[in-house]
Protein backbone atom coordinates (compact mmCIF):
# COMPACT_ATOMS: atom_id res chain seq x y z
CA UNK A 1 0.00 0.00 0.00
CA UNK A 2 2.87 2.29 0.39
CA UNK A 3 3.66 2.21 -3.08
CA UNK A 4 0.22 3.12 -4.54
CA UNK A 5 0.54 6.22 -1.88
CA UNK A 6 3.84 6.88 -3.65
CA UNK A 7 2.68 6.65 -7.01
CA UNK A 8 -0.73 8.64 -6.40
CA UNK A 9 1.74 11.00 -4.93
CA UNK A 10 4.41 11.78 -7.95
CA UNK A 11 0.79 11.42 -10.32
CA UNK A 12 -0.44 14.17 -8.37
CA UNK A 13 2.59 16.71 -8.24
CA UNK A 14 2.76 15.91 -11.90
CA UNK A 15 -0.54 17.17 -12.66
CA UNK A 16 0.23 20.55 -14.91
CA UNK A 17 -0.98 23.28 -12.85
CA UNK A 18 -0.30 21.56 -9.35
CA UNK A 19 2.52 23.55 -7.31
CA UNK A 20 2.34 20.97 -3.62
CA UNK A 21 0.91 18.56 -2.07
CA UNK A 22 0.03 19.87 1.55
CA UNK A 23 -0.49 17.64 4.78
CA UNK A 24 -4.17 17.28 5.48
CA UNK A 25 -5.67 18.77 8.74
CA UNK A 26 -8.31 16.32 8.49
CA UNK A 27 -6.74 13.16 9.63
CA UNK A 28 -7.73 10.09 10.14
CA UNK A 29 -8.70 10.35 13.54
CA UNK A 30 -11.59 12.90 11.99
CA UNK A 31 -13.93 10.35 10.10
CA UNK A 32 -16.22 9.91 13.15
CA UNK A 33 -18.06 6.67 13.28
CA UNK A 34 -16.66 5.03 10.41
CA UNK A 35 -14.03 1.60 10.89
CA UNK A 36 -11.44 3.27 9.33
CA UNK A 37 -8.17 1.46 8.35
CA UNK A 38 -5.26 3.54 7.90
CA UNK A 39 -3.43 2.15 5.26
CA UNK A 40 -1.08 4.75 3.60
CA UNK A 41 2.36 5.88 6.00
CA UNK A 42 3.14 6.66 9.06
CA UNK A 43 2.12 8.63 12.17
CA UNK A 44 4.67 11.20 11.33
CA UNK A 45 4.50 14.08 9.23
CA UNK A 46 6.06 12.57 6.06
CA UNK A 47 2.64 11.59 4.92
CA UNK A 48 0.54 13.51 2.12
CA UNK A 49 -1.79 11.75 0.57
CA UNK A 50 -3.80 9.86 2.83
CA UNK A 51 -5.50 6.66 1.78
CA UNK A 52 -8.60 5.45 4.24
CA UNK A 53 -10.34 2.29 3.51
CA UNK A 54 -13.84 2.85 5.19
CA UNK A 55 -16.67 0.01 4.44
CA UNK A 56 -15.02 -1.16 1.14
CA UNK A 57 -14.68 2.49 -0.47
CA UNK A 58 -11.17 3.14 -0.88
CA UNK A 59 -10.64 7.09 -0.42
CA UNK A 60 -7.58 8.94 -1.47
CA UNK A 61 -7.56 12.39 0.07
CA UNK A 62 -5.19 15.19 -1.05
CA UNK A 63 -4.53 18.84 -0.21
CA UNK A 64 -3.01 20.55 -3.38
CA UNK A 65 -1.40 24.25 -4.29
CA UNK A 66 -2.05 24.90 -7.67
CA UNK A 67 -0.85 27.75 -9.98
CA UNK A 68 -2.89 30.86 -10.34
CA UNK A 69 -2.31 30.35 -14.04
CA UNK A 70 -4.20 27.83 -14.75
CA UNK A 71 -8.00 26.80 -13.32
CA UNK A 72 -8.70 25.52 -10.18
CA UNK A 73 -11.84 23.52 -11.87
CA UNK A 74 -9.90 21.81 -14.41
CA UNK A 75 -6.66 21.18 -12.13
CA UNK A 76 -9.33 19.58 -9.81
CA UNK A 77 -10.72 17.38 -12.54
CA UNK A 78 -7.26 16.27 -14.14
CA UNK A 79 -6.04 15.25 -10.35
CA UNK A 80 -8.51 13.25 -9.75
CA UNK A 81 -8.89 11.50 -13.13
CA UNK A 82 -5.37 10.63 -12.51
CA UNK A 83 -5.83 9.21 -8.73
CA UNK A 84 -8.55 7.38 -9.78
CA UNK A 85 -6.91 5.31 -12.77
CA UNK A 86 -4.34 4.67 -10.18
CA UNK A 87 -6.97 2.88 -7.91
CA UNK A 88 -8.48 1.32 -10.40
CA UNK A 89 -5.23 -0.19 -11.86
CA UNK A 90 -4.26 -1.52 -8.28
CA UNK A 91 -7.37 -3.30 -8.00
CA UNK A 92 -9.67 -0.73 -5.98
CA UNK A 93 -13.32 -0.86 -7.29
CA UNK A 94 -14.90 1.60 -5.38
CA UNK A 95 -12.33 4.62 -5.57
CA UNK A 96 -13.10 7.84 -4.38
CA UNK A 97 -11.17 11.08 -4.24
CA UNK A 98 -11.31 14.10 -1.66
CA UNK A 99 -9.36 16.44 -2.92
CA UNK A 100 -9.30 20.07 -1.74
CA UNK A 101 -7.57 22.97 -2.75
CA UNK A 102 -5.89 24.84 -0.24
CA UNK A 103 -3.80 27.82 -1.90
CA UNK A 104 -3.47 29.63 -5.41
CA UNK A 105 0.22 30.61 -6.09
CA UNK A 106 -0.34 34.07 -7.44
CA UNK A 107 1.77 34.57 -10.57
CA UNK A 108 0.82 37.54 -12.81
CA UNK A 109 -2.57 39.25 -13.39
CA UNK A 110 -5.19 37.59 -15.27
CA UNK A 111 -7.77 40.61 -16.51
CA UNK B 1 5.37 55.42 -7.70
CA UNK B 2 8.26 53.71 -7.22
CA UNK B 3 8.83 50.10 -8.43
CA UNK B 4 7.94 47.37 -5.64
CA UNK B 5 8.62 43.82 -5.50
CA UNK B 6 5.09 41.97 -4.94
CA UNK B 7 4.75 41.11 -2.03
CA UNK B 8 6.98 44.16 -0.28
CA UNK B 9 5.03 46.33 0.44
CA UNK B 10 3.20 43.17 2.95
CA UNK B 11 7.34 42.50 4.12
CA UNK B 12 7.21 45.86 5.53
CA UNK B 13 3.37 46.43 6.07
CA UNK B 14 3.29 46.53 10.48
CA UNK B 15 2.51 43.77 12.81
CA UNK B 16 -1.34 44.71 13.05
CA UNK B 17 -1.63 44.30 9.05
CA UNK B 18 0.48 41.28 8.57
CA UNK B 19 -0.98 39.56 11.60
CA UNK B 20 -4.69 40.56 11.16
CA UNK B 21 -4.78 39.13 7.30
CA UNK B 22 -2.52 36.05 9.14
CA UNK B 23 -5.82 35.36 11.19
CA UNK B 24 -7.89 35.76 8.08
CA UNK B 25 -6.23 32.57 6.33
CA UNK B 26 -3.51 34.56 4.49
CA UNK B 27 -0.44 32.17 4.22
CA UNK B 28 1.64 34.87 2.75
CA UNK B 29 1.26 37.28 5.76
CA UNK B 30 2.13 34.03 7.99
CA UNK B 31 5.60 33.24 6.08
CA UNK B 32 5.88 37.54 6.86
CA UNK B 33 5.44 36.35 10.21
CA UNK B 34 7.69 33.49 9.72
CA UNK B 35 10.74 35.38 8.28
CA UNK B 36 10.19 38.63 10.80
CA UNK B 37 10.49 36.44 14.18
CA UNK B 38 12.70 33.69 13.72
CA UNK B 39 15.90 35.21 14.20
CA UNK B 40 14.76 36.55 17.89
CA UNK B 41 12.88 33.51 18.40
CA UNK B 42 15.82 31.63 17.60
CA UNK B 43 18.37 33.76 19.71
CA UNK B 44 15.87 33.26 22.71
CA UNK B 45 15.76 29.52 22.67
CA UNK B 46 18.88 29.11 21.96
CA UNK B 47 19.61 31.15 25.25
CA UNK B 48 17.10 28.80 27.00
CA UNK B 49 18.16 25.73 25.66
CA UNK B 50 22.25 26.18 25.07
CA UNK B 51 23.91 25.79 21.70
CA UNK B 52 23.73 22.16 20.91
CA UNK B 53 19.39 22.07 21.24
CA UNK B 54 17.51 21.45 18.32
CA UNK B 55 16.44 25.12 18.25
CA UNK B 56 14.56 24.84 14.91
CA UNK B 57 12.70 22.05 15.70
CA UNK B 58 11.06 23.86 18.86
CA UNK B 59 10.62 26.97 16.34
CA UNK B 60 9.02 24.55 14.12
CA UNK B 61 6.45 23.44 16.95
CA UNK B 62 5.76 26.53 17.91
CA UNK B 63 4.88 27.82 14.27
CA UNK B 64 2.60 25.13 14.17
CA UNK B 65 0.97 25.65 16.98
CA UNK B 66 1.16 29.81 16.23
CA UNK B 67 -0.87 29.10 12.62
CA UNK B 68 -3.75 26.42 14.34
CA UNK B 69 -4.42 28.90 16.71
CA UNK B 70 -4.34 32.40 15.41
CA UNK B 71 -7.81 32.76 15.38
CA UNK B 72 -7.57 33.03 19.25
CA UNK B 73 -5.13 36.02 18.78
CA UNK B 74 -7.51 38.87 19.76
CA UNK B 75 -5.08 41.67 18.86
CA UNK B 76 -3.16 41.32 15.87
CA UNK B 77 -0.41 44.28 17.14
CA UNK B 78 0.40 41.83 19.67
CA UNK B 79 1.62 39.20 17.22
CA UNK B 80 5.10 39.52 18.81
CA UNK B 81 4.40 38.91 22.09
CA UNK B 82 2.15 35.94 21.57
CA UNK B 83 4.86 34.47 19.32
CA UNK B 84 6.84 34.66 22.18
CA UNK B 85 5.10 32.97 24.69
CA UNK B 86 4.20 30.05 22.24
CA UNK B 87 7.86 29.43 21.77
CA UNK B 88 8.40 29.83 25.85
CA UNK B 89 5.71 26.73 26.17
CA UNK B 90 7.80 24.88 23.31
CA UNK B 91 11.08 25.65 25.20
CA UNK B 92 9.99 24.71 28.17
CA UNK B 93 8.72 21.30 27.55
CA UNK B 94 12.06 20.94 26.16
CA UNK B 95 13.54 22.01 29.57
CA UNK B 96 11.34 19.97 32.09
CA UNK B 97 12.03 16.83 29.92
CA UNK B 98 15.34 17.07 29.87
CA UNK B 99 15.25 17.52 33.89
CA UNK B 100 13.20 15.84 36.20
CA UNK B 101 14.98 17.33 39.06
CA UNK B 102 16.42 20.47 39.47
CA UNK B 103 19.23 21.96 41.39
CA UNK B 104 18.83 25.20 42.69
CA UNK B 105 22.24 25.74 43.84
CA UNK B 106 23.41 24.35 40.78
CA UNK B 107 26.42 21.53 41.33
CA UNK B 108 26.74 21.43 37.88
CA UNK B 109 28.99 22.98 35.91
CA UNK B 110 27.75 26.05 34.27
CA UNK B 111 26.90 25.76 30.36
CA UNK B 112 29.85 26.45 27.81
CA UNK B 113 30.87 29.90 27.47
CA UNK B 114 30.01 29.36 23.72
CA UNK B 115 26.19 29.41 24.15
CA UNK B 116 25.49 32.30 21.48
CA UNK B 117 26.43 33.46 18.10
CA UNK B 118 29.35 35.52 17.55
CA UNK B 119 28.84 38.82 18.37
CA UNK B 120 29.42 42.43 16.09
CA UNK B 121 32.81 43.86 17.08
CA UNK B 122 31.06 46.58 18.11
CA UNK B 123 28.72 45.74 21.10
CA UNK B 124 28.32 47.21 24.21
CA UNK B 125 30.69 46.85 26.72
CA UNK B 126 27.55 46.45 29.13
CA UNK B 127 26.09 43.59 26.80
CA UNK B 128 29.15 41.95 26.68
CA UNK B 129 29.71 41.77 30.44
CA UNK B 130 25.83 40.36 31.04
CA UNK B 131 26.09 37.70 28.39
CA UNK B 132 30.12 36.81 30.23
CA UNK B 133 27.56 36.49 33.88
CA UNK B 134 25.20 34.47 31.93
CA UNK B 135 27.24 31.89 31.33
CA UNK B 136 28.94 31.69 34.20
CA UNK B 137 25.86 30.40 35.78
CA UNK B 138 24.67 26.82 36.10
CA UNK B 139 22.01 25.98 33.55
CA UNK B 140 18.51 26.09 35.82
CA UNK B 141 19.30 29.52 36.62
CA UNK B 142 20.77 30.92 33.94
CA UNK B 143 17.08 29.65 32.14
CA UNK B 144 14.94 30.98 34.42
CA UNK B 145 16.47 34.36 34.25
CA UNK B 146 16.18 34.04 30.18
CA UNK B 147 12.90 32.98 30.41
CA UNK B 148 11.82 35.44 33.37
CA UNK B 149 13.65 38.24 32.01
CA UNK B 150 13.65 38.34 28.51
CA UNK B 151 10.63 36.20 27.83
CA UNK B 152 8.44 37.99 29.97
CA UNK B 153 6.87 34.79 32.06
CA UNK B 154 5.34 35.17 35.18
CA UNK B 155 6.41 33.09 38.17
CA UNK B 156 3.62 31.20 38.20
CA UNK B 157 3.81 30.34 34.34
CA UNK B 158 6.82 29.03 35.17
CA UNK B 159 6.67 27.06 37.94
CA UNK B 160 3.42 25.19 36.08
CA UNK B 161 5.11 24.61 32.85
CA UNK B 162 8.50 23.65 34.58
CA UNK B 163 6.97 21.53 37.06
CA UNK B 164 8.39 23.16 39.86
CA UNK B 165 6.88 25.37 43.23
CA UNK B 166 6.86 28.50 42.96
CA UNK B 167 9.66 29.31 45.41
CA UNK B 168 12.60 27.17 43.74
CA UNK B 169 11.66 29.21 40.95
CA UNK B 170 11.83 32.57 42.81
CA UNK B 171 15.38 30.87 44.58
CA UNK B 172 16.53 30.11 40.85
CA UNK B 173 15.92 33.55 39.78
CA UNK B 174 16.91 35.35 43.25
CA UNK B 175 20.52 33.25 42.91
CA UNK B 176 21.22 34.20 39.05
CA UNK B 177 20.25 38.00 39.47
CA UNK B 178 22.76 38.48 42.72
CA UNK B 179 25.61 36.53 40.10
CA UNK B 180 24.89 38.74 37.89
CA UNK B 181 24.62 41.91 39.38
CA UNK B 182 27.98 41.26 41.41
CA UNK B 183 29.47 40.75 38.34
CA UNK B 184 28.12 43.48 36.56
CA UNK B 185 29.20 45.34 39.35
CA UNK B 186 32.46 44.14 39.30
CA UNK B 187 33.05 45.36 35.85
CA UNK B 188 31.77 48.75 35.94
CA UNK C 1 36.83 47.61 47.86
CA UNK C 2 37.02 47.76 44.09
CA UNK C 3 39.97 49.46 42.45
CA UNK C 4 38.42 52.80 42.67
CA UNK C 5 37.65 52.60 46.14
CA UNK C 6 33.51 51.88 45.79
CA UNK C 7 32.35 48.97 47.67
CA UNK C 8 31.27 46.03 46.44
CA UNK C 9 27.86 45.56 46.01
CA UNK C 10 26.11 43.52 48.83
CA UNK C 11 22.86 41.91 48.22
CA UNK C 12 22.47 40.17 51.21
CA UNK C 13 19.87 41.31 54.02
CA UNK C 14 22.64 42.67 56.05
CA UNK C 15 23.24 44.64 53.13
CA UNK C 16 19.75 45.50 52.75
CA UNK C 17 18.74 46.43 55.98
CA UNK C 18 16.56 43.37 56.27
CA UNK C 19 15.37 43.35 52.50
CA UNK C 20 16.24 40.65 50.04
CA UNK C 21 16.68 40.44 46.76
CA UNK C 22 13.15 38.90 45.82
CA UNK C 23 11.47 41.95 47.56
CA UNK C 24 13.24 44.38 46.01
CA UNK C 25 12.65 42.50 42.11
CA UNK C 26 9.24 42.31 43.00
CA UNK C 27 8.90 45.97 44.29
CA UNK C 28 10.31 46.78 40.76
CA UNK C 29 8.26 45.26 39.18
CA UNK C 30 6.15 46.86 40.85
CA UNK C 31 6.98 50.54 39.65
CA UNK C 32 8.23 51.45 43.48
CA UNK C 33 3.80 51.58 44.28
CA UNK C 34 2.77 51.81 46.91
CA UNK C 35 5.98 53.37 48.58
CA UNK C 36 7.74 51.26 50.73
CA UNK C 37 9.64 53.75 53.42
CA UNK C 38 11.46 51.05 54.53
CA UNK C 39 13.05 50.29 51.16
CA UNK C 40 13.07 53.98 50.03
CA UNK C 41 15.25 55.21 52.98
CA UNK C 42 18.08 52.40 52.63
CA UNK C 43 20.79 53.28 50.93
CA UNK C 44 22.14 49.65 50.32
CA UNK C 45 18.51 48.98 49.09
CA UNK C 46 19.27 51.85 46.44
CA UNK C 47 22.47 50.68 45.22
CA UNK C 48 20.83 47.35 44.77
CA UNK C 49 17.69 48.67 43.08
CA UNK C 50 20.26 50.80 40.76
CA UNK C 51 22.07 47.91 39.75
CA UNK C 52 18.86 46.20 39.05
CA UNK C 53 17.69 49.28 36.76
CA UNK C 54 21.22 49.12 35.27
CA UNK C 55 20.54 44.88 34.34
CA UNK C 56 17.30 45.62 33.33
CA UNK C 57 18.00 48.54 30.65
CA UNK C 58 20.42 45.71 29.18
CA UNK C 59 18.43 43.20 28.65
CA UNK C 60 16.70 44.45 25.76
CA UNK C 61 20.07 45.13 23.90
CA UNK C 62 21.40 41.65 24.72
CA UNK C 63 18.81 41.01 22.98
CA UNK C 64 18.82 42.88 20.27
CA UNK C 65 22.65 41.95 19.63
CA UNK C 66 21.61 37.87 19.98
CA UNK C 67 18.88 38.79 17.18
CA UNK C 68 21.05 40.60 15.00
CA UNK C 69 23.81 38.38 15.07
CA UNK C 70 21.07 35.20 13.73
CA UNK C 71 20.84 34.73 9.71
CA UNK C 72 18.13 35.90 7.94
CA UNK C 73 16.01 32.30 7.88
CA UNK C 74 16.43 30.33 4.68
CA UNK C 75 14.38 29.81 2.26
CA UNK C 76 14.51 25.81 2.95
CA UNK C 77 13.84 26.76 6.54
CA UNK C 78 10.97 29.27 5.61
CA UNK C 79 9.30 26.00 2.66
CA UNK C 80 9.93 23.74 6.10
CA UNK C 81 7.19 25.58 8.03
CA UNK C 82 5.08 26.49 5.51
CA UNK C 83 4.51 22.52 4.44
CA UNK C 84 4.68 21.40 8.31
CA UNK C 85 1.42 23.24 8.57
CA UNK C 86 -1.81 21.61 7.37
CA UNK C 87 -3.44 24.62 5.97
CA UNK C 88 -6.77 23.31 5.17
CA UNK C 89 -7.01 22.85 8.99
CA UNK C 90 -8.14 26.24 9.29
CA UNK C 91 -9.10 27.45 5.71
CA UNK C 92 -12.85 28.01 6.32
CA UNK C 93 -15.41 26.18 4.58
CA UNK C 94 -15.07 23.92 1.22
CA UNK C 95 -16.72 25.74 -1.91
CA UNK C 96 -17.24 22.74 -4.32
CA UNK C 97 -15.65 23.28 -7.82
CA UNK C 98 -18.04 20.48 -8.91
CA UNK C 99 -21.34 18.61 -8.59
CA UNK C 100 -20.37 15.77 -5.99
CA UNK C 101 -20.71 12.41 -7.43
CA UNK C 102 -19.56 8.82 -6.53
CA UNK C 103 -16.11 8.97 -7.17
CA UNK C 104 -15.06 12.03 -6.15
CA UNK C 105 -15.61 15.56 -3.90
CA UNK C 106 -13.64 18.33 -5.08
CA UNK C 107 -13.29 21.71 -3.32
CA UNK C 108 -11.72 24.69 -3.10
CA UNK C 109 -11.38 26.46 0.30
CA UNK C 110 -12.20 29.54 1.58
CA UNK C 111 -8.83 30.32 2.76
CA UNK C 112 -7.28 29.42 -0.88
CA UNK C 113 -9.91 32.27 -3.08
CA UNK C 114 -9.54 34.67 0.02
CA UNK C 115 -5.86 34.41 -0.78
CA UNK C 116 -6.69 34.57 -4.59
CA UNK C 117 -8.71 37.89 -4.12
CA UNK C 118 -5.68 39.47 -1.96
CA UNK C 119 -3.14 38.56 -4.55
CA UNK C 120 -4.93 40.92 -7.13
CA UNK C 121 -3.09 43.86 -4.97
CA UNK C 122 -0.20 42.73 -6.68
CA UNK C 123 -1.60 43.89 -9.77
CA UNK C 124 -1.59 47.39 -8.52
CA UNK C 125 1.34 49.43 -6.58
CA UNK C 126 0.81 50.66 -3.50
CA UNK C 127 -2.82 49.11 -2.25
CA UNK C 128 -3.27 46.54 0.53
CA UNK C 129 -6.06 44.23 0.45
CA UNK C 130 -7.45 43.72 4.16
CA UNK C 131 -9.99 41.39 5.15
CA UNK C 132 -12.26 39.09 2.75
CA UNK C 133 -15.27 38.34 3.21
CA UNK C 134 -17.45 35.93 0.88
CA UNK C 135 -21.12 36.15 2.15
CA UNK C 136 -23.83 33.22 1.49
CA UNK C 137 -23.53 29.83 1.80
CA UNK C 138 -20.83 29.29 -0.59
CA UNK C 139 -20.99 25.24 0.39
CA UNK C 140 -24.00 25.37 -1.81
CA UNK C 141 -22.99 25.16 -5.75
CA UNK C 142 -25.11 28.17 -7.66
CA UNK C 143 -26.15 30.13 -4.06
CA UNK C 144 -26.00 33.66 -4.62
CA UNK C 145 -22.54 34.99 -3.25
CA UNK C 146 -21.33 38.79 -2.53
CA UNK C 147 -17.96 39.49 -2.00
CA UNK C 148 -16.68 42.19 0.65
CA UNK C 149 -13.19 43.52 0.13
CA UNK C 150 -11.29 46.11 2.25
CA UNK C 151 -8.49 47.89 1.15
CA UNK C 152 -6.18 50.75 1.75
CA UNK C 153 -4.71 52.79 -0.93
CA UNK C 154 -2.34 55.28 -1.25
CA UNK C 155 -3.13 58.65 -0.77
CA UNK C 156 -3.53 60.42 -4.26
CA UNK C 157 -4.82 57.59 -5.96
CA UNK C 158 -7.97 58.27 -8.10
CA UNK C 159 -10.17 55.91 -5.33
CA UNK C 160 -13.18 55.06 -8.05
CA UNK C 161 -10.98 53.81 -10.80
CA UNK C 162 -8.86 51.88 -9.14
CA UNK C 163 -11.69 50.17 -7.01
CA UNK C 164 -13.11 49.44 -11.24
CA UNK C 165 -9.86 47.52 -12.24
CA UNK C 166 -9.66 46.33 -8.53
CA UNK C 167 -12.90 44.75 -8.82
CA UNK C 168 -12.41 43.57 -12.62
CA UNK C 169 -9.29 41.54 -12.00
CA UNK C 170 -11.37 39.61 -8.29
CA UNK C 171 -13.81 38.75 -10.64
CA UNK C 172 -11.88 37.13 -13.73
CA UNK C 173 -9.74 35.42 -10.40
CA UNK C 174 -13.07 34.04 -9.20
CA UNK C 175 -14.37 33.07 -12.32
CA UNK C 176 -10.99 31.06 -13.50
CA UNK C 177 -11.01 29.33 -9.98
CA UNK C 178 -14.26 28.59 -8.52
CA UNK C 179 -17.66 27.96 -9.49
CA UNK C 180 -19.02 30.64 -7.38
CA UNK C 181 -22.35 32.54 -8.59
CA UNK C 182 -21.11 35.81 -7.76
CA UNK C 183 -23.66 38.72 -7.20
CA UNK C 184 -21.47 41.81 -6.66
CA UNK C 185 -18.06 42.62 -5.09
CA UNK C 186 -18.20 45.34 -2.92
CA UNK C 187 -14.56 47.32 -2.43
CA UNK C 188 -14.83 49.71 0.65
CA UNK C 189 -11.88 51.73 1.01
CA UNK C 190 -10.69 51.79 4.73
CA UNK C 191 -8.23 53.57 5.12
CA UNK C 192 -5.00 55.50 3.48
CA UNK C 193 -2.56 53.48 3.33
CA UNK C 194 0.92 54.86 5.30
CA UNK C 195 3.31 51.88 5.15
CA UNK C 196 6.69 53.71 4.27
CA UNK C 197 10.20 52.61 3.39
CA UNK C 198 11.25 52.91 7.64
CA UNK C 199 8.93 50.12 8.38
CA UNK C 200 11.29 47.39 7.55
Amino acid sequence: MNDLVVEIEAAVLGTPGVVALYRTGSAVTNLVGAAVERLSGSEDAATRAVITNTGGTTQVEVALGIDSQGSAVEIAQAVRDRVTALLVAAGETTPFVRLTVVHVADGRPLA
Amino acid sequence: MTDEEPGSRLAGADDRIVAGRAIDGDIAAFEVLVRRYTPMMRAYVRRVLGASADVDDVLQEAFVIAWQRLSELEDPAAVKSWLMRIVSRKAMDRVRSRRPQVDIDGIEPPASPDTTPARAAETRAGVEALNAALAELPEAQRQSWVLREIGGLTYEEMAAELAMPVTTVRGLLARARKHIMVRMEEWR
Amino acid sequence: MTEDGRLPLGLEPDDLDGHTIEELTDYLDAGRTPADASIDASPGCALALDAMERLRALTPALMASDEAAEPAPEPGWIQSILSGIAMDARSGRRIPLADPDDGSDLAITEGAVRGLIRAAENVFPGILIGRCRLDGDVTVRGAEIGVEVDVSVPFGEPIVQLAERLRSEIAVRLARHTRLAVTGIDITVHDISTWTEDKR
